[in-house]
C-alpha cells in the first residue's frame, strides 16, 4: 500500500534534474538586468534587503538607537518603513522565482551542500561566519555581487569593475588557502 | 524614452509588479546556473566547474551590449539609469572581504536568498550570519566613518577613465570577456578532478565567440557622433537657437559673472590661438572648438557637483559659438548659453576706455562674424580694461548701471538623474 504523501513532501521528492548550461543561465540573468535598467532605472540588488531587514529589526528592539546610527537612519526611524523600497519587491520576486525554479527542476530539497571533509554542522558554522564577512564587505563596498559586479559591471562603472576584480582575486586566493573546506 | 520609471509611465503598483517579474527572472537565471547550491557555486574556485565565470560574465556581456545599443539609438537615457559611484578604497576593502566571504560562506547575498528558498540549510545560516554582519557594520561604521566616505570619485565610468566613447569600451570589454571564457574553459579542462561532472566546451563556442564580438563591434559602429546626437535632440533644441533664447547679451554675462554667491559661471572661449591672444575675457577657459569634445566629461562633472553652473560660450561673432553650443547640448551638458554678438559686441559695450587709450581701434572691414571687428595695438590678451568686468571699486559703477539693461534669459535647471538606487 502506497504511503500517502503530503503536498510538501511531493514537492521535495520531485526527481533532481541536471543544471542548465551556465551560459544559458547567464543570458537569462543578463536579460533580467537589462529590463531592470530599462524599466526601473535600477540594476539588480540583494545586499540592500539585509540592510533594510537589519534596520527593521533594530527599530523594533531599540527605536531610539536608530536615530543615533547614520547607517540605520538612512533606512529606518520615524515614520520610515524600511521595506518601502524597490528592493523589497525585487526580493519577493526572487523568492517566488527560486521556489518555482527549484521545484520545477527537482532541486527543492532540505539538504546541506558541503565539501567531502566537512561535517554538516561544520558547514553551518562556516556559512554563518562567511555570511557575516561577506555582508560586512558588501556594506563597505556599497553593493554585492548583484549590485556592484553585475549591475555596475554592465553599466561600465569603473569602481564596480575594480570591486569585481578584487573580489575574484581574493576568492581564488582564499579558495587555495582553505582547500579542505570544499575538496 | 526609457527608463520608464523616469517618465512615471507605470505608477507605483506597476513598478512593484515589474520588480517582481524582474526578481523572478533573476532567480531563475541564478537557480538554473547552479547557484542554489554552495558546492556547485564554489566549484568555480577549484575549477571543478566554471559556472560562476560563465554565467556572470555572460550576464554582464548580454546586459552591457543591450544597454549601450539602446543608448546608441536614443532609446535609453544613460544619464538617468543607476551607475554605481566609485569609492576607491572602501570598494577595494569591501571587494576583498566579499571574496573571502564567498569561499567561507559558500554564497553571496542573492544566491543565499535563492538557496534558502530551495531549502539549503547552509544558506539559512549564511542569511543569519549576513544579518549579523550588516548589524556589525551599521554599529561600527562611526569608527571608520572617514574611511568609508573617502576616495569618492562620483559617477566614474570606464569611458571617463580611458577617454574613449562607450562603443569602444563595449567592444574591448567584449574581447576581455570572451578571452576570460576561453581561459576558464581551458582551466576547467586542465584541473578537473575525479568528482568533476563533465562540462565539455560546447562545439558552438567558437561561433558564439565570433558572434559576441561582432555584435559588440556593432555597438561601436552605431555609436553616434555628436552630430548624430545633435540630430536626435535638434527638434527640441533648434527652436531655442532660432528664438534666440540662449544667446545672452554682454550685459547679462557681466551681471551673471558677478553673481558669484549663487552661480558658478564658466566662460568657454572656443576661438583659435590668434584671436585668443589678441583679446580674451580674464576668467575664460580657452578650448578651441575642435577640442571641445574632449572637455565634455569635465563639464558634465562640474555640472553634477555644482548644479548651479552656467556655461557661456564666446567667440568673435556667434558662428563658432553656435557650433560649440550644439556640441555641448548634444552631449547633454546642462545650462549652456552663448554670448550674443560675440566678443565684438562685448568690446562695443565695454571697450570705450580701451579705445580712448588707443589700445583697441575699430576696424574698417567689420561685419565678418568669424573675425574680430577691431584692431589691437598689441596682443595684450586679458590685460585690457574691457577684459575684466568683475565687481571691484572700478567696476561697481558699471555693474550698477547695466544690471537692468537686459531681458534675462538664463534659467538654471537642476540636475536630472536617479534619486537613488543600487544596493541602497
Amino acid at each position: 500500500m502506497a504511503e500517502k504523501k503530503s503536498w510538501f513532501q511531493k514537492l521535495i521528492d520531485r526527481p533532481r534534474k541536471p543544471y542548465a548550461n551556465p551560459y544559458v543561465g547567464g543570458v537569462l540573468l543578463g536579460l533580467s538586468l537589462f529590463f531592470s535598467l530599462l524599466i526601473t532605472a535600477n540594476g539588480l540588488g540583494a545586499s540592500a534587503i539585509f540592510a533594510r531587514t537589519n534596520g527593521f529589526l533594530v527599530n523594533l528592539v531599540a527605536p531610539h538607537h536608530v536615530d543615533r546610527v547614520p547607517q540605520l537612519i538612512k533606512v529606518a526611524g520615524g515614520a520610515k518603513n524600511p521595506f518601502n523600497n524597490w528592493i523589497t519587491w525585487e526580493v519577493l520576486g526572487v523568492i517566488l522565482g527560486a521556489f518555482a525554479s527549484s521545484v520545477l527542476f527537482g532541486r527543492f530539497k532540505p539538504e546541506t551542500p558541503r565539501g567531502p571533509h566537512l561535517s554538516e554542522k561544520g558547514r553551518w558554522v562556516m556559512a554563518f561566519f562567511g555570511g557575516m564577512i561577506f555582508l560586512f564587505g558588501a556594506r563597505m563596498a556599497r553593493g554585492c555581487t548583484s549590485g556592484q559586479v553585475l549591475s555596475g559591471g554592465s553599466t561600465l562603472s569603473a569602481g564596480s569593475w575594480l570591486i569585481g576584480l578584487v573580489m575574484f582575486a581574493f576568492a581564488f586566493a582564499t579558495a587555495a588557502v582553505v582547500r579542505k573546506l570544499w575538496s | 524614452m526609457f527608463p520608464l520609471a523616469s517618465i512615471h509611465a507605470l505608477g507605483k503598483v506597476g513598478l512593484a509588479f515589474a520588480e517582481i517579474l524582474i526578481g523572478i527572472g533573476f532567480a531563475f537565471g541564478l537557480e538554473i546556473s547552479g547557484f542554489s547550491n554552495s558546492y556547485v557555486l564554489t566549484g568555480q574556485f577549484y575549477f571543478r566547474n566554471g559556472r560562476v565565470i560563465k554565467s556572470m560574465f555572460t550576464a554582464i556581456l548580454v546586459a552591457m551590449v543591450l544597454i549601450f545599443a539602446s543608448v546608441a539609438v536614443g532609446l535609453l537615457d544613460y544619464d538617468v539609469i543607476w551607475v554605481d559611484p566609485t569609492y576607491l578604497w572602501p570598494g577595494i576593502v569591501g571587494g576583498a572581504l566579499m571574496g573571502i566571504g564567498i569561499i567561507i560562506g559558500g554564497y553571496c547575498p542573492g544566491t543565499s536568498i535563492v538557496s534558502s528558498t530551495a531549502l539549503k540549510k547552509d544558506a539559512w545560516f549564511f542569511v543569519l550570519g549576513g544579518l549579523v554582519g550588516t548589524f556589525l557594520f551599521s554599529e561600527t561604521e562611526r569608527l571608520f566613518h572617514y574611511f568609508y566616505n573617502s576616495s569618492f570619485y562620483g559617477r566614474v565610468t570606464l569611458m571617463d577613465v580611458f577617454h574613449v566613447n562607450a562603443g569602444v569600451v563595449v567592444f574591448f570589454m567584449a574581447i576581455i570577456i570572451v578571452l576570460t571564457f576561453w581561459l576558464n574553459e581551458w582551466a576547467v579542462n586542465k584541473f578537473k578532478r575525479e568528482d568533476t561532472q563533465p562540462y565539455p566546451t560546447p562545439r558552438w563556442a567558437p561561433i558564439a565567440s565570433v558572434v559576441a564580438l561582432l555584435v559588440a563591434a556593432g555597438v561601436w559602429a552605431i555609436w553616434p557622433s555628436w552630430q548624430q546626437r545633435w540630430n536626435q535632440v535638434a527638434a527640441t533644441q533648434e527652436p531655442l537657437l532660432q528664438q534666440r533664447q540662449v544667446q545672452i547679451s554682454p550685459y547679462e554675462l557681466a551681471t551673471t559673472l558677478n553673481k558669484t554667491k549663487t552661480l558658478q559661471t564658466i566662460v568657454i572661449d572656443v576661438r583659435d590661438d590668434y584671436s585668443y591672444n589678441l583679446f580674451h575675457l580674464r576668467w575664460s577657459r580657452h578650448i578651441p572648438v575642435d577640442e571641445l569634445l574632449a572637455a565634455v566629461p569635465e563639464f558634465r562633472k562640474m555640472a553634477k557637483e555644482t548644479p548651479a553652473t552656467v556655461f557661456v560660450i564666446v567667440s568673435n561673432g556667434e558662428d563658432q559659438a553656435t557650433q560649440a553650443w550644439k556640441i555641448l547640448v548634444a552631449e547633454k551638458v546642462p545650462n549652456v548659453y552663448l554670448l550674443e554678438g560675440g566678443l565684438n559686441d562685448w568690446i562695443k559695450v565695454f571697450g570705450e576706455e580701451d579705445m580712448a587709450e588707443g589700445k583697441i581701434m575699430e576696424a574698417k572691414a567689420a561685419g565678418d562674424t568669424q573675425l574680430l571687428d577691431y584692431y589691437f595695438a598689441e596682443a595684450l590678451g586679458d590685460r585690457y580694461r574691457a577684459a575684466d568686468m568683475l565687481a571691484d571699486p572700478d567696476n561697481d559703477e558699471i555693474i550698477e548701471k547695466i544690471k537692468d539693461q537686459f531681458v534675462p534669459k538664463i534659467k538654471v535647471k537642476g540636475p536630472s538623474g536617479p534619486a537613488g538606487g543600487g544596493c541602497g
